[in-house]
């Protein structure tokens, strides 16, 4: 995402830049859960109609989850030119909006019609820069770019390469065929038939549709340096889109009689998000959401690779200036987000190194509490993003509509792709059906 | 005296339009959290989200439960 930040001092880059930061922090967080210096990373708690269910027993432990926040990202802040207590004074109301955000998306049937942390956050910092403005004394907190960028680093030790090796040809055949055909197809119509002027907001929207969607538009609004008001309008469009393909697409399945097991790899290779996509398998059969669930995981998977392609590309191609020869390795490395070689460093440790020493078991352990840590990143980030954006310039992002337009077709032209590829490896033809 | 008569005005009139997003904001959180009432299949998939106890806010495969056991499927 474009940059915001102060510009650098004459101090190394590798103290001074956000992308950096976000690889120590990334990393210093991973190594927390590895070595076990934190069991548990607290969050809010799931409730129905009584509010305080939400917060019993949890109030100290989030109150220092939000002070040891608060502590490391002044500490980059500091770096980064920044002052150490301005960002902390602000980081502690910007971290009880994440906290709301939490307890709207724990609400039982919230949490069930899958309108997640990230559609709040973005919607109480909306309401608050858009109402009474974003308070001076906060503004030092909002450091969107590198709470995303961590999130991104820690979201890369979720990115288990050997799981896929073990998933089966049929859901790569589907989740890894398709995938590129759509952000292909999506890049050329958004950029050469509708003519969006902002090749990163296509590219941001066409990763929503075609990989998994609010994760994929985060990591590839990163690579890309969209704009925040682009990120915001692919995360609300797929958000939407996605429960609404969640309440039809089993439905529409049982109506027209479909196999439950190839609407289920249509439904894994379709819908955006994860959460989704399993309770809308379920809703087809155990068998079936098992196979919804492993179509969009190796999906998931493919988040990193479209993220390192997403980066060399726009380094390489969009960003050289027309008429200029193809740019110098060193320049090449200059301009390259360096957060994506955390990204890929933290999922490579992660696939072969601690997978293979500490066991499936113990990574699984470290990884529910990375992916809490990523969470509350990812949760910030959005926050600030609400906190920082207007809702006139979200507007003029709209376009005339050619965003939606460009979701639409694209969403289309995913859903028939991935029933032909559905049927061709889970209906017996390519590959022996499976249960 | 009149310029902080207006500045007033001012702020009032954003306190009371921040009031008013904060109901919004309660008032969409509720019409979501009974959407599982709504009738006919439209509910359907919330209702039984609801009581299969799954997240379907999850952002990622990670994010749900039982995530490390899931394994290709036997075929036929």
């Amino acid at each position: 995402m474009q940059n915001d930040a102060p510009p650098a001092t004459r101090r190394p880059t590798l103290l001074t830049s956000e992308d950096w930061w976000a690889i120590w922090l990334g990393g210093l967080l991973i190594a927390v859960a590895v070595f076990e210096l934190v069991t548990a990373v607290p969050g809010v708690g799931r409730w129905t109609g009584d509010v305080g269910a939400a917060f019993e027993n949890r109030m100290l432990a989030l109150a220092l989850l939000g002070l040891g926040l608060a502590l490391i990202t002044a500490l980059a802040a500091r770096a980064m030119g920044g002052s150490f207590i301005l960002h902390q004074a602000g980081f502690f109301a910007l971290f009880l909006l994440a906290v709301l955000s939490y307890f709207l998306a724990n609400q039982t049937g919230i949490r069930a019609a899958g309108v997640g942390y990230a559609f709040w956050a973005l919607l109480l910092g909306l309401v608050v820069s858009n109402t009474v403005g974003t308070p001076g004394w906060l503004k030092p907190a909002l450091r969107s770019e590198l709470y995303i960028k961590t999130g991104l680093v820690l979201l890369g030790a979720e990115i288990l390469f050997n799981r896929i090796l073990n998933l089966g040809p049929p859901g790569l055949f589907v989740a890894w065929l398709v995938t590129p055909i759509v952000i292909f197809f999506m890049y050329r119509f958004g950029t050469r038939v509708l003519k969006i002027a902002s090749p990163s907001l296509v590219i941001v929207i066409a990763a929503a549709t075609s990989v998994c969607g609010v994760s994929a538009a985060i990591a590839v609004a990163a690579a890309a340096r969209a704009k925040k008001d682009e990120l915001t309008l692919a995360v609300g469009m797929t958000l939407i889109f996605t429960v609404a393909m969640m309440i039809l697409m089993p439905m529409g399945i049982r109506a027209i009689g479909m196999d439950p097991i190839v609407g289920a790899a249509w439904i894994g290779g379709t819908v955006d998000a994860t959460g989704a996509v399993v309770a809308a398998g379920a809703m087809l059969g155990e068998d079936a959401g098992h196979v919804a669930a492993v179509v969009k995981m190796i999906q998931n998977i493919l988040i990193g690779v479209v993220a390192f392609s997403v980066a060399v590309y726009w380094v390489t191609t969009i960003e050289k200036k027309s008429g200029t020869a193809r740019p110098a390795i060193t320049e090449i490395w200059t301009r390259f987000p360096k957060f994506i070689l955390g990204f890929i460093g933290a999922s490579l440790l992660f696939s072969f190194v601690l997978v293979p020493t500490l066991g499936d078991e113990a990574v699984t352990g470290v990884l529910d509490l990375t992916s809490d840590f990523r969470g509350w990143f990812f949760c910030l980030a959005f926050v600030s993003i609400g906190l920082e954006s207007n809702i006139r310039d979200l507007l003029t992002q709209v376009g005339g509509g050619r965003p939606i337009q460009l979701y639409l077709v694209g969403q289309t032209f995913n859903l028939v792709l991935t029933l032909v590829a559905a049927y061709l490896a889970f209906g017996g033809i390519l590959f022996d059906p499976v249960l | 005296m009149g310029y902080g008569l207006w500045a007033m005005g001012a702020r009032v009139r954003q306190l009371a339009r921040l009031a008013i997003g904060v109901l919004a904001i309660a008032a969409l959180g509720f019409a979501v959290s009974q959407a599982g009432r709504l009738p006919w299949v439209l509910g359907e998939a919330i209702r039984a989200n609801v009581q299969a106890d799954l997240d379907a806010t999850a952002m990622f495969y990670t994010e749900v439960d039982g995530w490390d056991e899931w394994a290709p499927s036997k075929t036929r």
